[in-house]
C-alpha cells in the first residue's frame, strides 16, 4: 500500500503512505516509523495540497489503526506523533508543529485521539532513544 | 414524479444588511435531474415550507453549516409524515456523517450525470443510504445551464430592484487556504468550465446583474482572459471574488462588466493597498472581506487593520470572525489544540466566536467584531455605501444601454414581504 522512499536502516521507515480515507477518498500522508527496544515511534505528516483526500487529523484514529495493522506494530508500544510541516508561509498557522497523540484502546483498536503539543527537540530526542 | 427541493433558512449576520439572493446550489442540482422529474422549489429564507406536501421525494439542499441543523429539523417533519428525504449540497458534504442520522439518503459530490441513478433507485424503492461521488468529478462540459426557472423570481427583489443572479464558471481550487474547505468539496485542482458553456448559460439569464460565485477566478490566467473576452459582448455587470490583478486582466474584466470584487484583507501590507488601488484604477469597486481572530492577530493588529481599511478607501466591508468549518486546516489545528468550545452548527454563521482565539478571550474577539462593523460604517452607513455601489452600476448600464428601471409593481415589496411605509 505504502510507497517506500528509502530505508537506510532496518528499523526505520520513511515513506509516503497511501490510505483509503473518509468516504473512501484516496489519501496520503508522510510516515516515519522508528522501532526502538521498548517503543515504536510513528510520525504522520499532513501533506496538505499533495494529499487528495482525508487529513491526518480528521482520520486520526482510523489511520493509526490502519498503520499498526499494516506495519505490524504492537499498540502497547506505539508512540504516535502528528506532524504539521512548515509550509513556508509568513503566517504562523502554516509553521511546523508536532503533537503527541493519545488514544483510548479497546480490543486492540485505537479511538478518541487526544493531542498534546510537543517541541521538535523533544521529537528528535525521542528518535535518538531518549 | 414530483420532487420538492428545499433550501433551509439560517440566521444572517445581524450587522449586515440582509439581501436574499437566489440560491445557486439547488438550481445547479435541478439541471442534473431527469426531464420527467417535476421540481418545485422552496427557499425557506423567503417562503414558508408546506409540510403537508404531495411530493414523492423531498430533497434538501444545504450550502452553509449554519443551515444544516434546520435541514435536519425539516427532514424530521417530512420523515414523520412518511416521506423519503435526501440531502445534498456543500454543508451536507461537510457534515455527511451526522446528516446520515437525519436522512433516508445523502448525496455527496457533484450532481451532473448522477441524478438518473438516484431517481431511478427511489422509484424502484431501493434508495441507497449514501451516494458517494466525492472526488469523482463530472466532465466540466456537462454542467448547466442551471434551472433558474424553478425560482420564484419576484421573491428576490428589494423595493423593485432585482438582486444579482448567481452563476459559477469553475470548480475546485489549486490553493490551500487556512479557513477554506473548497479543496475538500471540489478537489485540489482548478476545474474551469469551457468558456463557451459559461457564455451559453450567461445568455439564458434574464438579469443584467450577476454574482460569479467561484471562490477565485485568479487560477488560470489564460482561461480567465478568454472568459472575460467572451463576456464583453453580453454587457452583463457582475461581482466576483478575487480576479488576477495584472493590467491586461483587469482591463478585460472591466470591459466584461466587472462591477465590484470581494477582496480578502488579512493584513495591512502595501500589497493589499496596491491591489485595491489597481481595481479602482480600472473602475472596479471593492468589497473587503475581513476575517478577524486569526492566530497572527493580536487586539492591536485588529485595531490597526480597521484603521487601515478606512485609509485604503474600500467601497464596502464585510467582517466575519474566524470559524473552524469542518474539513479545513483551521478546524484540524483548533481541534488538536482543544480550542473549539462550541459545536452547535447554528452558531457557525461567521458572526459568532466558537473557538478560543490565540491572543485574546473569545468575548473580546466578539466585541472587536462588533467594533469593526460599527467603526467602518460610522461616518457613512452601509445603506449609503451600497447606494454608491448601485449608482456605480447604474452609470455603467446607462453608458452601454443596458439599464432597466426598477419594477414599479414591486416597489413596496422586499423579498416577498410588503413594506409598510
Amino acid at each position: 500500500m505504502g510507497h517506500k522512499i528509502y530505508n537506510y536502516k532496518k528499523n526505520y521507515i520513511d515513506e509516503i503512505f497511501e490510505f483509503t480515507g473518509l468516504w473512501d477518498m484516496p489519501s496520503k500522508c508522510g510516515l516515519k516509523i522508528e522501532r526502538q527496544k521498548d517503543k515504536v515511534i510513528v510520525i504522520v505528516t499532513d501533506l496538505y495540497h499533495e494529499n487528495p483526500g482525508s487529513s491526518v487529523t480528521e482520520f486520526c484514529a482510523r489511520l493509526a489503526n490502519i498503520i499498526i495493522k499494516e506495519k505490524d506494530i504492537d499498540p502497547k508500544k506505539l508512540v504516535f506523533i502528528h506532524h504539521s510541516p512548515d509550509l513556508g508561509s509568513k503566517y504562523e498557522f502554516f509553521t511546523e508543529s508536532f503533537e503527541l497523540v493519545d488514544f483510548k484502546t479497546k480490543d486492540g483498536q485505537l479511538s478518541e485521539p487526544g493531542w498534546t503539543e510537543i517541541s521538535k527537540n523533544k521529537v528528535e530526542e525521542m528518535l535518538r532513544g531518549k | 414524479m414530483k420532487l420538492r427541493l428545499i433550501y433551509p433558512k439560517w440566521e444572517k449576520l445581524a450587522e449586515q444588511t440582509t439581501f436574499n439572493l437566489p440560491p445557486h446550489g439547488p438550481v445547479v442540482m435541478a439541471a442534473a435531474l431527469p426531464d420527467y422529474v417535476e421540481v418545485e422549489f422552496i427557499d425557506e429564507n423567503v417562503q414558508e415550507i408546506i409540510f403537508d406536501d404531495k411530493a414523492d421525494l423531498i430533497a434538501i439542499s444545504v450550502m452553509l453549516t449554519a443551515q444544516i441543523k434546520r435541514g435536519w429539523q425539516i427532514a424530521a417533519r417530512f420523515r414523520k409524515a412518511g416521506k423519503k428525504v435526501i440531502f445534498g449540497g456543500i454543508a451536507t458534504m461537510l457534515h455527511a456523517q451526522e446528516t446520515l442520522e437525519h436522512a433516508d439518503s445523502v448525496f455527496l459530490g457533484e450532481a451532473e450525470g448522477r441524478m438518473d441513478e438516484v431517481i431511478n433507485d427511489f422509484k424502484n424503492n431501493r434508495l441507497k443510504k449514501v451516494y458517494n461521488y466525492l472526488l469523482k468529478h463530472p466532465d466540466m462540459s456537462s454542467i448547466g445551464p442551471a434551472r433558474r426557472d424553478i425560482l420564484t423570481h419576484e421573491l428576490y427583489f428589494h423595493k423593485g430592484v432585482q438582486m444579482v443572479d448567481l452563476i459559477h464558471a469553475s470548480r475546485g481550487c489549486r490553493f490551500t487556504c487556512y479557513p477554506c474547505c473548497v479543496n475538500f468539496l471540489g478537489g485540489k485542482l482548478f476545474r474551469p468550465r469551457p468558456v463557451d458553456k459559461v457564455v451559453e448559460e450567461l445568455e439564458t439569464i434574464d438579469n443584467n446583474r450577476l454574482f460569479i460565485v467561484d471562490n477565485s477566478l485568479a487560477q488560470d490566467i489564460k482561461w480567465e482572459k478568454e472568459l472575460f473576452k467572451a463576456m464583453i459582448p453580453l454587457k452583463k455587470k457582475w461581482c466576483s471574488h478575487t480576479i488576477e490583478d495584472k493590467p491586461e486582466v483587469l482591463d478585460l474584466a472591466a470591459q466584461a462588466g466587472a462591477w465590484y470584487v470581494y477582496q480578502a484583507i488579512i493584513d495591512t501590507s502595501e500589497y493589499i493597498k496596491e491591489r485595491i488601488k489597481k481595481y479602482h484604477d480600472y473602475g472596479i469597486m471593492v468589497e473587503g472581506t475581513i476575517l478577524l481572530g486569526m492566530d497572527n492577530q493580536t487586539e492591536d493588529d485588529i485595531l490597526k487593520l480597521i484603521d487601515f481599511l478606512m485609509e485604503i478607501e474600500l467601497d464596502l466591508a464585510e467582517f466575519t470572525v474566524m470559524t473552524p468549518f469542518r474539513h479545513t486546516k483551521a478546524y484540524d489545528d483548533l481541534l488538536r489544540q482543544g480550542r473549539i468550545f462550541d459545536t452547535n452548527w447554528d452558531n457557525y454563521n461567521s458572526g459568532k466566536v466558537v473557538f478560543k482565539p490565540k491572543h485574546m478571550k473569545p468575548e473580546r474577539l466578539q466585541k472587536l467584531y462588533h467594533y469593526a462593523w460599527d467603526t467602518f460604517y460610522k461616518h457613512e452607513s452601509q445603506e449609503q455605501k451600497m447606494f454608491k455601489l448601485i449608482m456605480n452600476v447604474i452609470e455603467k448600464e446607462i453608458k452601454d444601454g443596458t439599464f432597466k428601471t426598477r419594477r414599479e409593481d414591486l416597489a413596496n415589496v422586499s423579498f416577498g414581504n410588503k413594506i409598510n411605509r
